[in-house]
């Protein structure tokens, strides 16, 4: 084990976890203190106000760290045995770790670990190897493109409004061979950094319960670093949960198709882009549930924030770019605590005023046929 | 763009990849074919190798086109590209041991070389990705 691994180790998961008020009163904190624990140095906190002393609740009565929990619950549902876990983690870490352990772990977060119900499948029909499509983009940085494909069959066959979806698992499955690399190395214009807004009338932001937010409240807690934050949630959101299909996908639109949008489908797109240039950006998640494709984004502080316009531009591309019509996608943004969605079809189509719905138009005809007898 | 200027017809394929130029295999063998061509220091290998490294880029390019209407066909011809590059990697192999003691031109065979395992890997790759999408078993995924 190198000694400076173990100190970056010990550093990023010394500075995460800390606590802004109180646990019990909700007073002001302050900082009293490191406790050396056997893996781990954990930052104390004392209340003036109710006279206690505590740790961050994350770490109580936990011999080992977060993070090398989060990677041994990853490891398991990547379908390694806990010899083989225990071995890499030793590795990793240069940390012991029993096999009574690692099942003890599996089973209190099991709430955190949908992936189980799928898992015995998988090891069925699944050599280790195929389970996922991974490839690292070097694009203008570098992204972890990751597929599950066995995640994606089951969800497919699960149920019968997913099996349309199926073109989208094609898309996915190509990404990794077929990927124009050469025009997300250029310099094209980001999805993330359109300016142009778009007409949100009509569009319902809904803020909603999603267990999106309670797998970033658990998982963000081990990591303090913002961008490996990124990482480590939508890795673990792979490999444990039973909807996220694929993260960090890239996806882009031409002229062609800003052209379909606008005078095939009659969509109001608030810009155009040139000839020869492209319209490029990477969608962290990808999930498929509630016979929807949806199409999700972490944003640090989410209620804040309205990445309205990247998410339907993502949605637009992941349409073209599979042939599901726009209806199937929705999109939403989450942080820990909160998780809005909006459908991207109510943003670029809305419905036209004065139109007669279909049972309006059946109702005149029956009035008629009266009148005319 | 006005909508009187735009064609219809210009709809492009579903799918990221608009034509067989834009595969990176493709794009990659063709540059490295005419690196190779213009070696100065070829003499009787130059015919060969020129030929087997121009044919890599067109089985690539035949194969894309016809996997659309039968996978074994295009298969067939990915596994002839695969041969043909591991062929010209022993040609190259050859002719590096030919310039042992001149650094320069070993050291520019060593990273075509190089270049071309990478290449066959890549096109494996294809191969397997294609299968699954518009291949029999491409069908279901499980094994």
């Amino acid at each position: 084990m190198e000694q400076t691994e173990l100190i970056e180790d010990k550093e990023t998961i010394e500075s995460n976890k800390k606590l802004e008020k109180c646990l019990y009163c909700s007073g002001k904190i302050v900082k009293r203190g490191i406790r050396k624990k056997k893996f781990e140095e954990v930052q104390i906190y004392y209340c003036k106000n109710c006279d206690k002393r505590f740790t961050s609740q994350i770490t109580k009565n936990k011999t080992y760290p977060l993070r090398i929990i989060l990677d041994t619950l990853t490891l398991y549902n990547k379908l390694y045995s806990f010899e083989e876990i225990s071995d890499l983690i030793k590795n990793k870490y240069g940390m012991p770790l029993s096999s009574r352990i690692i099942s003890r772990w599996i089973e209190e977060y099991k709430n955190y670990l949908p992936f189980l119900r799928m898992r015995e499948f998988v090891i069925k029909n699944y050599k280790r190897k195929e389970i996922t499509e991974e490839s690292k983009l070097i694009h203008q940085q570098i992204y972890n493109f990751k597929f599950h494909r066995a995640k994606s069959d089951l969800i497919l066959e699960e149920e019968f409004r997913h099996f349309k979806f199926k073109p989208l698992k094609n898309f996915l499955e190509l990404v990794s061979s077929e990927c124009p690399h050469q025009i997300f190395r250029e310099k094209q214009e980001r999805a993330s950094e359109k300016k142009e807004k778009f007409n949100l009338n009509e569009v319902k932001i809904v803020p909603k319960k999603s267990s999106a937010s309670q797998f970033a409240n658990f998982v963000i807690q081990a990591v303090s670093n913002n961008k490996e934050r990124h990482e480590v949630l939508e890795e673990f959101m792979l490999y444990n949960d039973s909807v996220t299909v694929a993260i960090e996908v890239p996806v882009l639109m031409d002229v062609d198709d800003i052209n379909h949008y606008k005078f095939e489908l009659g969509f109001e797109i608030p810009f155009t882009i040139n000839d020869g240039e492209y319209l490029t950006g990477h969608i962290d998640l990808i999930q498929i549930r509630n016979g929807s494709i949806h199409i999700m984004d972490f944003k640090p502080s989410a209620k804040k924030e309205k990445p309205i316009e990247q998410l339907t531009i993502y949605a637009l591309a992941l349409s073209r770019l599979t042939g599901i019509r726009l209806y199937h996608f929705k999109c939403a943004w989450f942080d820990s605590k909160d998780y809005f969605e909006f459908f991207p079809l109510h943003v670029v189509y809305k419905k036209k005023k004065g139109k007669i719905n279909k049972n309006q138009m059946k109702i005149n005809l029956k009035e008629e046929v009266k009148n005319e007898n | 763009m006005e909508y009187n200027r735009y064609n219809r017809n210009n709809f492009r394929v579903r799918s990221p990849v608009k034509t067989f130029r834009d595969l990176e295999v493709y794009q990659t063998t063709i540059k490295l074919s005419n690196l190779l061509t213009n070696l100065d220091f070829l003499n009787e290998e130059k015919e060969e190798i020129k030929k087997i490294s121009e044919r890599i880029p067109t089985l690539i390019a035949e194969s894309y086109g016809d996997k659309f209407d039968s996978f074994e066909i295009a298969e067939k011809k990915l596994d002839e590209a695969i041969t043909l590059v591991t062929n010209l990697i022993t040609k190259i192999d050859l002719l590096r041991d030919k310039f042992l003691e001149n650094k320069e031109r070993k050291e520019t065979l060593d990273k075509i070389l190089t270049k071309y395992s990478y290449q066959k890997l890549k096109v494996l790759n294809l191969k397997k990705a294609w299968k699954r999408v518009y291949g029999k078993e491409g069908n279901n995924g499980a094994n």
